[in-house]
C-alpha cells in the first residue's frame, strides 16, 4: 500500500483554522440570533468541548490505523457499504464548497458591490481553488502558513485601527436573556464546523503532535472568535443587529494611519481563506474517490466538481428563497453531524465489534 | 572506425577526412628513426610552444631502437616525454574528445593506441570580479570561461578531500565537458544520483550556457528553482550547505542545485556584514519584493476600484492629477510600464555610445515631457518609477518580477485589490506546490522551521549560524514525494 504523504500537525490546523474561520465570520443577528453577540461566545465554548468529544473516535480509529482515512477504513470493515460512506463524505465536500461559495457571493453582493461580477468572483475563486487542490495536500497545507500570516497581520490590523472605537458601555451581561441565543449560536457554528469531517478524511495525511495541535487549533478559533465577537459588540453596539454582515461592517470602519476602511483588506482576506477552504474541500473529494479512480480521472472529476459548485452557487445565491434553505442550519446541521460524529462513532464501533468476534 | 587501427595511415586518413576542411586542424607526420608517425592537434587550442619543445624535440632527438610499433610507443611513454598529463586512447571518439580539449596527440604506425598529452594553450579571460554579482566586503575573484579554472578557484577555497569532481560531457554536438562538484560528506546521495539522472536525460546538441541546462534540472515554473553564480565563494557557501554545483566549460556560470525561494534574498555581503545590518538589508529586500510586485497594481487597484482605502488628501491629489491625464489609469500604467521596459531594453542594447541619448529620451521626452504634456499622471510615473527600482534590489528576481508585475496591473485594474490578493493567492500556491529535487522550494518559511528562522527573518551571528547548520536535504518537509494526481 503506498504511504500517504505527510503533512505536518501545524501545517494541518492552519489549514484547518482557515477553512473553519472563513465561515465563522460570516455570523449575523438573521442566524445566531439579535438578543446579544456576546452570548456566542459561550457558543463557540460550548462548540470547543463538543468537539473534543466527537474527535475521539477519530482520534481511537486513527491510533489504530494511522495511513487510513475513515472512508478507507470504512471501505475495509464494511466492503461494498463502505463504498457509500465515501460517497456520503465526497457529497457533503462538495455541498459545503457550494455553500461557502455561496456565502462568500452573498457577501460580495450585500456589501461590497452589488454590480459586481458574480461570475467572474465565483469562476476565479473557484479555478484557484482547484489549481491548489489538483498540486496536492502539501501545496494547501504550506500555502496555509503564508496566508495564515496574511490573514493574522491583516486581523490584527483591523483589530488594532478599531481599539479606538470600542465603547465598553455596549456589552451586555452574557446569558442576560436566557440560553436562546446561546444554543442557536452553537448550533449555527456546528453546522459550519466542517473540521471533523475534514479530520476524518485527511487525519492518514498529517504527522506530528495530532492531540496537542488538536487542542491549540480548537481553542485558537475560540479565542478568535470570542475576540472577534467582543469587537463587533463594543464597537458597532445596537448597529450590529442590523447588519447582514457585522464583521464586514467593522472593517469598514477601522481606520489606521489615514488609510480609512479596511473592507476591501477584509474582503480579500476573507477570498484567500475562502480558497484554501475550497482547495481542502475539494482535496477531501479526491481522497473520497481516490480507491476507485486514476490520479487523471480524479483531476477531471475535481474539475467537475468545481464547476459544479460554480453554478449551484451562483444559482443558489441569485434567488433569496433558494440561498435561505441553503443557509439553513436545520438543513446542514444534520448533513455534518453525520459526517463529523455518527458516521466516525459508527465506524469505530464496527470496527470495534468485529475485531472482538473475530478475536473469540 | 571506432577502434584505432595498427596503420597509422588509416588512423590518420580516417581522422583527417572527419576534419576535412577545418583549417585549425594540425597533422604533423615525421619519422622516428624509420617509424612513420604523426602528432595531431587543434590550432588555437594547444600551445605551439609546449608542442614543439616539449613533444616533438624530445621524440626527434632520441634513438628510439625498438622496430617495433607498441614498443616504440611504450619507450617514449616511459623514456623520453615527461608531460605530467599523459593518456593512453584506444578509440577514435577518445581521440577526438582530447583533440577538442587541446591536448596533443601522438601516433605511431605499427601501434594500435595514441598517447595525449596535456598542452592546452587557448587563450582565456583572466579571473575577474562578475559585474553581475558585486560584492563590497566579499571576495573579488570571479567565475572565468575555462572550467579548469573555475575548478582550482573552488579547490583553493575548499582545500578538503571531500571535495569532489566529477567529469560530466554535455551536448551531443558540443561535447562540453562539465565539473558535477559536490562535498562528499554533507551532499544526499539521492539529490546527486537525481542529479547524475536528469544530466544523463539532457538531450541537447549544443551546451552554450548555462542556462540552457536549467530547464533539464527543474519544472517549468515562473519561479527558477535552479540556482546561477558568477561567485566562487557563494558557490562553496551552497556546496557547504549540501548543495550540488555544476561547473559547465564556456561560461562563467555555475549552476547549483537544490536552489530554495528564500536564496533570492541572500547575498554573501549578508553573511560578511554585521548582523543587524544584514538583518535589515534582508527586511529591505522583502519589502521591495512586495512593492516590485503588487505596488503598481495596488495603485491601479485603489485608484480605479476601492480609493476609500487611501488617505483622503492623496486620495485628492490622486484624482485631481488623474482627471487631467486622457487614458484610465489602468492603461496609463500598463503604457508607462511598457515604456520603461523598451528603454531599459534599448539601453542594454544599443552600442555604448548611443547609451547617453537612450537616457536624454527615456528621462527627459518620456518622463518630464509625458507628465507635463498631461499625457500621464505623476503619482503613476512616480509609482512606476519607485517599482522599477525597487525590482532592481533583488537582481536575481527581475525576470519574474517583470512579468508578475505586468500580471497585477491587469488583474488590480479588472478587480481592485481583491483581485490583487486572489492573484497572491494564485502565486502562493504556485510557489508553495514547488520542489527543487523534493525540497520545499519555500522551505523554511512553509513548511516551516522556527529554527531556520535565524537565516530568514535575521541574520543571526556566526556563533549561531555555525552551530547548528543544517544541510539543504534537512529543510522541514524534504525527502517527501509530493502529492499529486
Amino acid at each position: 500500500m503506498k504511504q500517504p504523504t505527510k503533512i505536518s500537525a501545524l501545517q494541518f490546523y492552519l489549514m484547518l483554522f482557515l477553512s473553519r474561520i472563513v465561515v465563522s465570520i460570516t455570523l449575523n443577528a438573521q442566524t445566531v440570533g439579535d438578543r446579544n453577540f456576546l452570548d456566542n461566545i459561550l457558543s463557540s465554548l460550548l462548540l470547543f468541548a463538543a468537539l473534543f468529544l466527537f474527535v475521539l473516535p477519530l482520534f481511537a480509529l486513527n491510533r489504530k490505523y494511522p495511513d487510513a482515512s475513515l472512508p478507507a477504513i470504512a471501505e475495509r470493515r464494511l466492503g461494498s457499504l463502505g463504498y457509500g460512506i465515501s460517497a456520503i463524505y465526497g457529497l457533503y465536500f462538495v455541498i459545503l464548497n457550494t455553500f461557502s461559495l455561496s456565502l462568500f457571493l452573498t457577501l460580495v453582493m450585500n456589501t461590497l458591490d452589488p454590480v459586481a461580477s458574480q461570475w467572474s468572483i465565483a469562476v476565479v475563486l473557484a479555478v484557484i481553488a482547484l489549481y491548489g487542490a489538483v498540486k496536492g495536500i502539501e501545496t494547501i497545507s504550506r500555502a496555509s502558513i503564508c496566508i495564515f500570516t496574511l490573514f493574522l497581520l491583516g486581523m490584527a490590523a483591523i483589530f488594532i485601527a478599531l481599539s479606538p472605537n470600542v465603547r465598553l458601555r455596549y456589552l451586555e451581561p452574557m446569558l442576560y436573556d436566557g440560553w436562546e441565543q446561546t444554543l442557536r449560536g452553537f448550533f449555527v457554528f456546528a453546522a459550519r464546523c466542517t473540521s471533523l469531517a475534514e479530520f476524518a478524511v485527511l487525519m492518514p495525511s498529517v504527522e506530528g503532535k495530532k492531540k496537542l495541535g488538536f487542542a491549540v487549533w480548537n481553542g485558537g478559533v475560540t479565542a478568535f472568535l470570542a475576540l472577534l465577537l467582543f469587537f463587533i459588540v463594543s464597537c458597532l453596539g445596537e448597529y450590529a443587529y442590523l447588519q447582514i454582515f457585522p464583521a464586514y461592517t467593522l472593517s469598514a470602519i477601522a481606520e489606521i494611519a489615514g488609510i480609512q476602511r479596511l473592507d476591501a483588506l477584509f474582503i480579500g482576506l476573507c477570498m484567500m481563506t475562502l480558497i484554501i477552504r475550497i482547495a481542502c474541500g475539494l482535496f477531501a473529494v479526491s481522497e473520497c474517490i481516490s480507491r476507485v479512480m486514476r490520479p487523471r480521472a480524479r483531476t477531471v472529476v475535481l474539475t467537475v466538481v468545481s464547476a459544479l459548485s460554480v453554478f449551484l452557487a451562483l444559482w443558489i445565491t441569485a434567488d433569496a428563497k433558494r440561498a435561505g434553505v441553503l443557509f439553513r442550519t436545520a438543513y446542514l446541521l444534520p448533513l455534518t453531524a453525520l459526517t463529523g460524529a455518527v458516521l466516525p462513532v459508527l465506524v469505530w464501533l464496527i470496527d470495534h465489534f468485529k475485531k472482538e468476534r473475530g478475536s473469540r | 572506425m571506432e577502434n584505432l587501427s595498427e596503420k597509422l595511415s588509416e588512423n590518420t586518413e580516417y581522422i583527417g577526412g572527419l576534419f576535412e576542411n577545418a583549417m585549425d586542424f594540425i597533422l604533423r607526420e615525421f619519422k622516428i628513426d624509420g617509424t612513420s608517425a604523426a602528432l595531431l592537434a587543434m590550432d588555437g587550442l594547444v600551445s605551439k610552444q609546449h608542442v614543439t619543445i616539449g613533444i616533438l624535440n624530445p621524440i626527434m632527438r632520441t634513438a628510439v631502437l625498438q622496430t617495433d610499433g607498441r614498443a616504440q610507443m611504450e619507450y617514449i611513454k616511459e623514456n623520453v616525454l615527461g608531460a605530467v598529463e599523459q593518456t593512453e586512447l584506444h578509440t577514435v571518439p577518445e581521440v577526438l574528445d582530447r583533440l577538442m580539449n587541446g591536448f596533443a596527440i601522438l601516433m605511431l604506425d605499427g601501434c594500435d593506441y595514441a598517447l595525449a598529452f596535456g598542452t592546452q594553450g587557448f587563450e582565456k579571460r583572466g579571473v575577474d570580479e562578475p559585474d553581475g554579482e558585486v560584492m563590497q566586503r566579499g571576495s573579488r575573484e570571479g567565475f572565468v570561461e575555462t572550467y579548469q579554472t573555475n575548478i582550482s578557484l573552488v579547490r583553493r577555497r575548499m582545500k578538503t578531500p571531500e571535495l569532489k569532481f566529477e567529469k560530466v560531457t554535455l551536448g551531443e554536438e558540443s561535447h562540453t565537458p562539465a565539473a558535477l562538484c559536490y562535498l562528499k560528506n554533507t551532499v544526499d546521495p539521492d539529490i546527486l544520483a537525481e542529479v547524475k539522472k536528469r544530466l544523463d536525460a539532457c538531450n541537447l546538441k549544443d551546451l552554450l550556457a548555462a542556462g540552457y541546462l536549467t530547464s533539464y534540472l527543474e519544472r517549468p515554473s515562473i519561479f527558477e528553482s535552479v540556482g546561477l553564480t558568477e561567485r566562487p565563494d557563494t558557490l562553496c557557501g551552497k556546496l557547504h550547505e549540501g548543495r550540488i554545483g555544476i561547473l559547465i566549460d564556456g561560461t562563467p556560470t555555475a549552476v547549483y542545485v537544490p536552489y530554495l525561494f528564500i536564496e533570492n534574498f541572500q547575498t554573501v555581503d549578508d553573511y560578511a556584514n554585521r548582523p543587524f545590518y544584514a538583518t535589515f538589508i534582508r527586511w529591505l529586500k522583502y519589502i521591495a519584493f512586495f512593492l516590485a510586485i503588487f505596488l503598481p497594481g495596488l495603485y491601479v487597484g485603489i485608484a480605479a476600484h476601492n480609493p476609500e482605502l487611501l488617505p483622503e488628501t492623496l486620495l485628492l491629489k490622486v484624482a485631481a492629477a488623474e482627471s487631467q491625464t486622457p487614458f484610465p489609469v489602468t492603461l496609463e500604467a500598463i503604457l508607462l510600464y511598457f515604456m520603461y521596459e523598451l528603454m531599459r531594453e534599448a539601453g542594454l542594447r544599443v552600442p555604448k555610445p548611443l547609451s547617453g541619448s537612450v537616457s536624454i529620451v527615456g528621462g527627459l521626452v518620456i518622463g518630464e515631457t509625458a507628465v507635463s504634456a498631461g499625457l500621464v499622471s505623476a503619482p503613476s510615473l512616480v509609482v512606476i518609477a519607485l517599482t522599477v527600482i525597487t525590482g532592481y534590489v533583488i537582481p536575481k528576481l527581475y525576470e519574474q518580477m517583470a512579468v508578475l508585475r505586468l500580471a497585477f496591473i491587469v488583474v488590480g485594474g479588472i478587480w481592485g485589490v481583491w483581485g490583487i490578493l486572489v492573484g497572491l493567492t494564485f502565486l502562493i500556491f504556485n510557489i508553495c506546490g514547488k520542489t527543487s529535487f523534493k525540497v520545499p522550494f519555500l522551505a523554511p518559511v512553509a513548511p516551516f522551521r522556527l529554527q531556520d528562522m535565524r537565516d530568514v527573518l535575521i541574520r543571526a551571528g556566526w556563533k549561531t549560524l555555525a552551530q547548528k547548520n543544517h544541510p539543504v536535504q534537512s529543510m522541514p518537509g524534504a525527502g517527501k514525494g509530493e502529492k499529486r494526481f
